[in-house]
This record gives structure tokens, sequence and C-alpha cells, in this order.
């Protein structure tokens, strides 16, 4: 790790056992990460996505330690925290959002009065535009985007550098997506925090990431600055992922990929082909990609992509 | 929680609880027939006939307005002795459960959590243990260790648990990949914390449920003991006691059973009634 990164990823790996049959042997392994590497800078927004089943998921989860890594590493400055899918089921219904958010503080800040606590608590609250009061509320009296806001102040109450945030707004009307966005923008600039953005939803990630990754059965095909990304998409996955946004209007309809959309569902990850692992989707499949899987290569400065089609003008 | 809102929340569970007419009920029988056994002493008409006790010129009277359930065959008053039974049934299933539950709870909770040969080992050790019919243990257990009120609770104590270990494992194994709980686990908290504090609260709903009817179901086998003989010995008064000596005076004098018999039947249906009730509220699904 060199001095201004806050989180490299190394070569990170994560195969699950599959068991079945009579004696619960593993009888095989999904490979839900195979190898991602990748670096994050202070107060930056690193955006993944992927259809789910590609792993982003997963990378969060090893990131905040959920999961252990089958191999690879992952180094980070700081503390790092989470804000989950469903914040119906990431807050515990039986505890008031008091008692959810003394738990980090109690444990993060050993020693902290009755009194003190209480106003940490509210603190939060204020941090994430709730009503102090509200700490006395059980979950089941929120809203959606309250409960989210909730699960926020959670993560922001140990002090983190870093939170992984697992499609913080996917589970919101769109209506209080927009403004859950903007609050996490805002307590970004406000705490230097840096944030890893799991979605699938990629005009959100053109709105609120500034490197994009995107992920098909386990790898980083493609890894670019967002504005370059969208502008350029180098890989045909990438093409067809970015054909495949719906537009609103005759500019949009103007500046979009004309690709047609992908076909078929993403292969299992119990399965994966041989070679390149999306040939069997890829509109532009050549006989290599059967057979050789290929390795990101840098084809403008900070735009990486695994595709044959370039690699070829890689080698020349 | 502030105090108005905790009035609020006690009177909307009220609402729910008594749309049923039966839980009112249950609540009512239940809460009377715990308070009248307390008391026993103080409420009952001839409390000296709970123990040891003859009056030889007032055997087998009928029910009565002095003796409201009849007399038995040394003339004590059924009424006093059906209350005064009612406390070995409390005893009975406060004991039995009260060690039952702790001990089922946290296996459960332990087994369900950890997994792994830890779980392996607490759930066959449930399902050979659930293999026991509880009466045919209770009678072999006194068999062997001589037929005591300790020896038989201890003996449904000891099979009692399995029901608690299984309902809440099967919760934990659902609720230990709960987002909440991983978001516990990243803050740091503890085992001990994630199983007792964020864990416990959501099974502990179904446990009251199935505690107030297994209250129930133990009264309704000690009962059954104690007309086998297995149990509180005389003079002491047992339901079950009565219901047996009374059956020796059928149908002549029918007061001697039916009396006995109907204060088991109403505790029974008292809680299994407030039990439906704290289903409604509580929303457990058992």
């Amino acid at each position: 790790m060199n001095s201004s990164e806050v989180l490299v990823v190394d070569k990170l790996v994560k195969y699950f056992p599959v068991k079945g049959g009579f004696w619960r042997r593993a009888h095989g392994q999904v490979r839900a990460v195979d190898g991602v590497s990748f670096t994050v800078q202070p107060c930056q927004v690193f955006g993944l996505v992927g259809e789910s089943g590609s792993g982003k998921s997963t990378i969060g989860r090893l990131l905040v330690g959920l999961y252990r890594p089958t191999s690879g590493t992952i180094t980070y400055r700081g503390k790092m925290q989470m804000v989950f899918q469903n914040p119906g089921s990431s807050l515990n219904p039986r505890r008031t959002v008091g008692k959810t958010l003394e738990l980090p503080l109690r444990l993060h800040h050993k020693g902290l009065t009755r009194k003190e606590l209480r106003q940490r608590v509210a603190e939060l609250l204020t941090q994430v535009e709730l009503n102090p009061e509200y700490a006395n509320k059980l979950p089941r009296s929120l809203s959606g985007g309250q409960k989210q806001r909730v699960a926020i102040a959670r993560a922001l109450a140990s002090d983190p550098k870093f939170i992984v945030l697992d499609e913080p707004t996917s589970a919101l009307d769109v209506s209080v997506q927009a403004k859950i966005i903007k609050l996490i923008l805002e307590l970004k600039d406000q705490l230097q925090l840096s944030y890893l953005l799991i979605s699938h939803d990629l005009s959100l990630m053109r709105n609120v990431a500034d490197v994009t990754a995107v992920m098909y059965l386990g790898k980083i095909v493609e890894i670019a600055p967002t504005a370059e990304l969208f502008a350029n998409p180098a890989h045909p996955y990438t093409q067809v992922l970015l054909a495949s946004i719906p537009v609103v209007s005759v500019e949009e309809e103007a500046l979009k990929p004309t690709k047609r959309l992908v076909e078929g569902e993403i292969p299992s990850p119990l399965q994966i082909p041989q070679g390149c692992s999306f040939h069997t989707r890829c509109p532009e499949a050549m006989e290599i990609c059967t057979r050789v899987a290929p390795e990101l290569l840098t084809i403008n400065p900070d735009h990486q992509v695994a595709c044959h089609l370039h690699g070829k003008r890689g080698e020349s | 929680m502030k105090f108005a809102d905790f009035r609020r929340k006690l009177a909307q569970y009220w609402y729910r609880f008594s749309q049923n007419k039966a839980s009112i009920a249950g609540l009512i029988i239940t809460v009377t027939i715990v308070l009248v056994t307390i008391l026993a002493p103080y409420v009952t008409p001839y409390p000296e006939h709970a123990g040891v006790f003859v009056d030889f010129r007032n055997t087998f009277k009928p029910p009565s307005s002095a003796n409201w359930f009849g007399t038995d065959q040394v003339g004590r008053d059924i009424f006093t002795r059906s209350i005064f039974g009612y406390r070995f049934s409390l005893i009975m299933a406060g004991t039995v459960l009260g060690i039952a539950v702790p001990l089922g709870v946290v296996l459960g909770l332990v087994s369900g959590y950890f997994g792994g040969w830890i779980e392996s080992l607490i759930m066959r050790l449930t399902d050979i243990v659930l293999a026991l019919p509880p009466l045919a243990m209770a009678i072999a257990v006194s068999a062997v260790l001589g037929s005591d009120l300790g020896n038989t609770m201890i003996a449904l104590a000891m099979i009692w648990w399995t029901w608690y270990a299984r309902l809440v494992h099967g919760m934990v194994v659902s609720l230990r990949n709960e987002e909440y709980v991983e978001a516990a686990q990243i803050m740091g908290a503890s085992k001990l914390h994630i199983m007792f504090r964020e864990i416990l609260p959501n099974c502990a709903p179904a446990i009251l449920v199935k505690t107030t009817l297994d209250a129930a179901f133990v009264i309704e086998l000690s009962a059954g003991l104690s007309f086998l003989g297995l149990g509180v010995r005389p003079p002491e008064p047992a339901l079950g006691t009565m219901v047996a000596e009374g059956a020796r005076y059928l149908p002549a004098n029918w007061w001697m059973t039916v009396f006995p018999a109907l204060a088991i039947l109403v505790l029974i249906f008292g809680l299994n009634w407030l039990a439906d009730g704290l289903r409604d509220v509580l929303d457990v699904d058992l």
C-alpha cells in the first residue's frame, strides 16, 4: 500500500464449496470472486456494477470480514463499515434506534457515560438529518428511507474511513433514493470518507461513482474513470450493459451506443465457461475467446479492459 | 421508550388481544386461579381441610351452600382441597418449565448460532430425548428413584427442554443470517451479545406462547401422574389424586370426581385461550 490509497485489494479470490448428497461432501465450488484487484483513493467513490451473481456483493462482504477470502489480500486504513441493501432487515426489529446506535458507540469508544452516549446518538441522528427524538422509536414505525438513514448513522458511529454501500438505494422508492444519495455524498465530503458502491443501477453509477469497475462472473472485465467508461466502453459486455439503460430523452438516445441487447441469462458461477467467461453471450466472440481467458490490459491511462478485441491492439 | 409511547403500545396490544373473547376469558381464568391459589389459606372456607383432617359427621355430603363441591370420604371440603390442589399443578408447571425453558433456549441458541459439530451434537441428543414419551419417562424415574414430587419434576424437565431447543434452533438458523446480525458482527459485537441481545429477543414471543401452552400440558400430565399415584402423597391435595380417590365412589358420590376434574379442565382451557390471545398479539406462528 503506498501512502495515498485507503484500500488495496490484491488478487482476491473467494470460492464457496457446494455440498450435496447424503454425506454432504463438497462436490464442486462456486467461483464467486475469481482474482480481483483494485485500489481506492481517499474520498473516492469506487463503483462496482454487474448483474446479480457477478460476485459484487461477495466482494463487499469480504471487505468487511463477513467472509474470509480463499486467497488474496485486502489492505485498508482505519475502520471499515457497511450499509446493507434492505433497510427493513438491517435493523433489529426489537431494538430501538437509540439502542441500535449505542452498540457501535459502546464498542468503539469504551467508557462513555450514559449521558454522553445519548448525546452522541442525538448527534448521529442529526448528522443523517433525522430528528433526535427518533432514538426512542422501533424500526417498525420508520419509513424505508428513515431506516436507511439510521443504518447510515450506525455505520458512521464507529468513525470509519471506508464504507461499503451494498445496493444502498435499490430497496427504496425513487423519490427517496435521490435524497439518500445526496446525504451519502454530503457525508463523504464532510467526513473525508471513501465508498465502495455496489449496484446494478448504471444511472446511479454514472452520477455517483468516480471510478467504475464492471464485473462479470467473479472477474473485473473493465475498469475506468466513470466518465471515460460511459463515453468509451471498450468491453462488449460493458457496451451491451450501457445499451440496456432505458432512455427518456432524444438527447440520451443519440448518445446511447447501438448494440443489441445481450441474450440469455448469466451462466451459473458453478460452471463458468472456458476461456473468456463472456464468450457464450458475446456478440463479437472469436475462436480465441473459447480457449484463452483475456487479461486486464491498459488501453488508455486509467482505462483497463479484459478482452481479446483489445489484446490484438496491445500486441501490435 | 417514553411513558406515552408505552401506553399507546399497550393499548394497541390490548385491542388486538381483546378482539377474541376467548382470550379475555383465558386471561381472567388464569389470573383468578393463580391469585386464588396463592391466597388459598385466606380465601378458602376450610383451609385446615387441606392437610390431615377428619370429620366423620360430614362424610359424603353432596354439594350445598356450606360445601360448594360437597365433601369426601373423611368429611373434607372438596372446594377447599381443589383450590389447594391447584398449588401442586402450578408448582409442577412452574418448576418443570422453569428448568426446561432456559435450558432448551440456551441449547437451541448455541446450536443454531455456532452450527457445525456443536449443532450436530445438541440436535442429535434432542432427537434421542424426544423419542422418550414424557409419561413413561416420569413413571420410570419414579420407579427407580422413588415416587417423589421432586423426582417427577426433574424427570419431566429433562425431557421438556427438547421442544425449546428445537423451536429456538430453527428460529436462530434463519435469524443468524439477517442483516442486523451481520451488522453487529461487522461492528465487532461479541458472540454473547449477538446471541442474547440481537437474536434472542426476536425468539421471545414464540417462546412465551409455547411456554403458556406447555403450562397447560404439564398440568394435564401432572394430573395424569397423580391419578396413577405418582407425585404428591396424600394427604397433600392434588387434583389428579382426588379424581382417582373419588372414582372409587362413583357413581353415587359423583361430586368427588367431577369437581376436581372440572377444576383441571378450567385451568387448561384458560391457559390455552390465553396462549391463543398472546399468539394474536405477538404475531407468532408456531
